[in-house]
């Protein structure tokens, strides 16, 4: 009840009014409401008509609804009178043809039918507030496409009609795209501007959009055209049924309260058949050479009167209908005595394409050209046909000079009359073979070749990051005398080592004594002096070491101030337990990533 | 002090690694004893106007895995010589690829090309590219290989220097050499594109029709002749999609030419 009706215009720049009628349905029942539209198209200033009776319906006026619509870029309007029409009785009911006069010029409609029938006997009609999914399922079946061709059986690169048509059936759709159409073996030609028009289908009145083109078929089989798929936006209007606008009340207030929803549709049609036929092997002329349709040759030289060497362009055009792209240029009947180069297209126009050949005569003998011969295949009469050119008369007179050869190096200017003879038979094979290698083995292949690049950069790399390092230990003493503590402290323990197994107790200790303080100083970039048993928590702390090593650390400097004043109180064990001790300190310090 | 024996040390360790690279290709030609006495061969028989048996000989080296600009050459006479220009063609073109200043190699490639029936008229380059082909054309890929590895490696060392000794001079020298550097590698990237192996060929047959589809019954876009050189850019079973000189694309049997 809610859905506008959208009118794509069938010829929007047209100056006569459209002027045609639609229901929203054509079964209905009995007390219910049916929605008529008179829609007048590429105007908005047309009054509303007064109905005539029709026994059995009441009709009652809702009001206009004006519509612009755009597509491809044309714009155009109309106006909808839309009317509610409630029929009391059960039947068929034909509504119009309606008429009216405007600007002193009468217009007429179509007739449209309504059935209807008893309460509960009509077809069920999705809600125009329902779900998503039913309205787009209800969507589906108002818009569709058809895909059809002028002919199911082509020859190849025989030129046919495709049709598009777009069908909606009172639907709002804006934005429509050109189709486009899958399809292998096949060569399409652009789209021409669409039309638009109404047509009735299935008992429907729909709103078309038709898109035409010429295909082609390139090769020969069953091949299948489509499906044609076109992208659009269909527009609808929804209400809310729950809300307080929902209710049958404000369906007379149009589209008042409506709210507008774009769905985006892409539309397929289904795919056709085409049976491509190959030209037939019968009658085939040899110089044909794929060129399809109807055509005519024209040929025309100059200059007439020469001398020998000097060139000719002939003209060749055909004109007619049929596929240009596979007019290839007609070739000459006799070659004797001329010299040749390729033709080349020099225009291409609706129905006509042209072909230029420079011909030189190489003899003065030569009195005229031979015939131009152009084969073509005529898918109507299914027939090869052959166009022959008349000889035309040349005057050629013998050349001031031996007739040059032309040497034709660069293939850029092959009628260079300062070009010389440079040759006239190939210059002598070679005594020597040269250098042998293996077929194919370029040097940028060869493994070894490219390992010796790798070298070269892995040496680069290697002096890179020595420079590098050595400038860090120039510039960065903390880093320097961190590689330095652990060299020097197992120099110092070997010692120590050798005086444990001495037994000499005061060098011992004080020989720990050193390596700690200076192991410690180098390790964490501190005066070495400054290490002792006082400042090893605070040195624990600061640098996060583990609790126990700082223990352990203290136990070693307490270890060597109690060698100092109590040496008796210290055997080999304690100072075996002292040394361990030290060794494992420095091994983790030295795993301490900090 | 010990910057200087370590550069030193560098200098002397790559020195040998360059002289060892030089030896790398040259070892290649080794295996080649046979050959010589087949070229021979094959140079009397075309002494003697027996084109076809000595075109047979000079397929024979081919075929052991071995070549060079002359055999290609030798080759391209012979089949000059039996009237099959498309073939001559496609080994001259070959021993243009090996000896890209033979002046003997030119001549006889200009003259085939000059009899057969084939004006197409290319499409231009780029001025930038045009340039670069015209310089690339005057040396092998090897030969552009080679100067690219050399400047590489010269590079590489005057860099190296330049750290170890901090001296500018060297610097300048490593600069100036990446510039050349850049410069040879867009040389050798158009000669490679140039001879893309497989890509390029020649038509062998008098006249074929190149087609909108790879079918015979498919239309005839355009026809190509013999000694015409054309990119191969695609593949259908046993058709080629093959574009011209002037930019025309179309598919032939794959029978009617001959890879360079």
């Amino acid at each position: 009840m809610a859905g506008s009706f959208c009118i794509l215009n069938a010829q929007a720049f047209a100056k006569d009014i459209n002027f045609s009628v639609s229901l929203d349905r054509d079964h209905v029942e009995v007390g219910d409401m049916v929605q008529l539209g008179l829609v007048f198209e590429n105007t908005q200033s047309v009054p509303a008509l007064q109905l005539p009776e029709i026994k059995g319906l009441k009709a009652q006026y809702i009001g206009p609804s004006t519509q612009m619509t755009n597509v491809n870029g044309q714009m155009s309007s109309s106006v909808t009178h839309r009317y509610r029409i409630v029929p009391m009785q059960t039947g068929s009911f034909t509504l119009g043809p309606f008429s009216f006069s405007y600007n002193n010029d009468n217009y007429f409609s179509e007739a449209v039918d309504l059935v209807v029938v008893d309460r509960g006997q009509a077809p069920q009609r999705s809600a125009a507030g329902g779900s998503s999914g039913d309205q787009n399922n209800d969507i589906n079946g108002r818009i569709f496409i058809i895909l059809s061709s002028q002919k199911n059986k082509v020859y190849i690169n025989e030129p046919f009609e495709i049709t598009v048509k777009m069908y909606i059936n009172q639907l709002s759709v804006q934005g429509i795209d050109y189709p486009v159409i899958n399809a292998q073996g096949f060569v399409f030609e652009p789209f021409t501007q669409p039309r638009q028009f109404r047509e009735q289908l299935a008992g429907k009145i729909h709103d078309v959009v038709e898109f035409k083109t010429i295909a082609y078929a390139s090769q020969q089989g069953e091949l299948t055209l489509g499906p044609a798929k076109m992208n659009a936006k269909v527009v609808t209007r929804q209400k809310d049924k729950s809300g307080f606008f929902g209710s049958d009340f404000f369906d007379d207030f149009g589209d008042m309260f409506d709210r507008a929803k774009i769905i985006p549709m892409n539309v397929s049609s289904p795919e056709l058949s085409i049976n491509v036929l190959p030209f037939p092997d019968k009658d085939k002329p040899k110089e044909f050479s794929g060129a399809v349709g109807s055509f005519n040759l024209e040929v025309s030289a100059a200059p007439l009167e020469l001398k020998a060497g000097d060139p000719i362009t002939l003209k060749m055009i055909i004109n007619g209908s049929g596929n240009f792209d596979s007019v290839q240029s007609p070739v000459l009947s006799s070659l004797s005595g001329l010299k040749t180069y390729n033709s080349e297209v020099q225009e291409t126009t609706a129905g006509t394409k042209v072909f230029e050949q420079v011909v030189i005569p190489q003899k003065a003998d030569i009195n005229n050209l031979p015939q131009v011969k152009f084969a073509f295949f005529d898918p109507q009469k299914q027939m090869y046909f052959t166009k022959t050119s008349q000889p035309i008369g040349l005057k050629v007179l013998p050349a001031d000079e031996k007739v040059a050869v032309i040497i034709d190096t660069s293939k850029q200017a092959p009628l260079n009359a300062s070009t010389r003879v440079l040759g006239q038979d190939i210059i002598y094979i070679k005594e020597h073979i040269g250098t042998l290698r293996p077929r194919g083995a370029f040097l940028y292949k060869n493994k070894k070749f490219i390992g010796l690049n790798i070298l070269w950069f892995v040496l680069f790399m290697a002096v890179y990051f020595f420079q590098l390092r050595k400038e860090r230990l120039t510039q960065d003493i903390g880093y320097a005398r961190k590689l330095r503590a652990p060299k020097v402290a197992r120099i110092k323990i070997q010692k120590a080592k050798h005086y444990l197994a001495q037994n000499q107790k005061e060098l011992f200790y004080e020989l720990i004594f050193k390596t700690l303080q200076e192991y410690l100083g180098h390790r964490f970039n501190r005066p070495s002096a400054g290490m002792t048993a006082d400042i090893v928590e605070e040195l624990s702390a600061a640098q996060g070491l583990d609790p126990q090593i700082g223990e352990k650390l203290k136990h070693c400097f307490l270890q060597c101030d109690m060698a100092r004043y109590a040496t008796a109180a210290l055997d080999q064990n304690k100072m075996r337990e002292t040394l361990a001790m030290l060794e494992q300190v420095i091994d983790y310090l030295e795993r301490f990533k900090k | 002090m010990k910057a200087k024996i370590i550069f030193k040390y560098v200098i002397v360790l790559l020195g040998c690694a360059g002289i060892l690279s030089s030896f790398v290709y040259s070892a290649k030609a080794q295996s080649a004893s046979q050959a010589p006495a087949l070229f021979y061969k094959a140079n009397e028989f075309f002494q003697q106007g027996n084109y076809e048996q000595a075109e047979r000989i000079y397929q024979e080296i081919l075929a052991s895995g071995l070549d060079s600009g002359s055999i290609y050459y030798n080759l391209g006479n012979a089949f000059f010589k039996q009237g099959q220009m498309g073939r001559a063609i496609v080994n001259y073109e070959r021993a243009q690829r090996l000896l890209p200043r033979d002046s003997d190699v030119q001549a006889n490639l200009q003259y085939a090309l000059s009899l057969c029936n084939n004006s197409v008229v290319p499409l231009r380059h780029f001025w930038l590219i045009s340039i670069l082909k015209r310089i690339a054309k005057h040396l092998s890929l090897d030969a552009w290989t080679l100067i690219l590895s050399g400047i590489y490696f010269f590079g590489l060392l005057f860099f190296a220097g330049f750290m170890l000794s901090k001296k500018i001079a060297l610097k300048k020298i490593a600069v100036c050499l990446s510039c050349c550097f850049i410069l040879v590698s867009c040389l050798w990237l158009v000669k490679f594109q140039e001879i893309r192996m497989g890509k390029k060929a020649i038509i062998i047959v008098p006249e074929i029709d190149s087609r909108f589809a790879p079918s015979k019954d498919a239309v005839v876009h355009f026809k190509t002749y013999e000694g015409a050189s054309i990119d191969i850019i695609d593949q259908n079973n046993a058709w080629l999609r093959i574009k011209t000189p002037d930019g025309k694309i179309g598919w032939v049997p794959d029978t009617v030419l001959e890879k360079i």
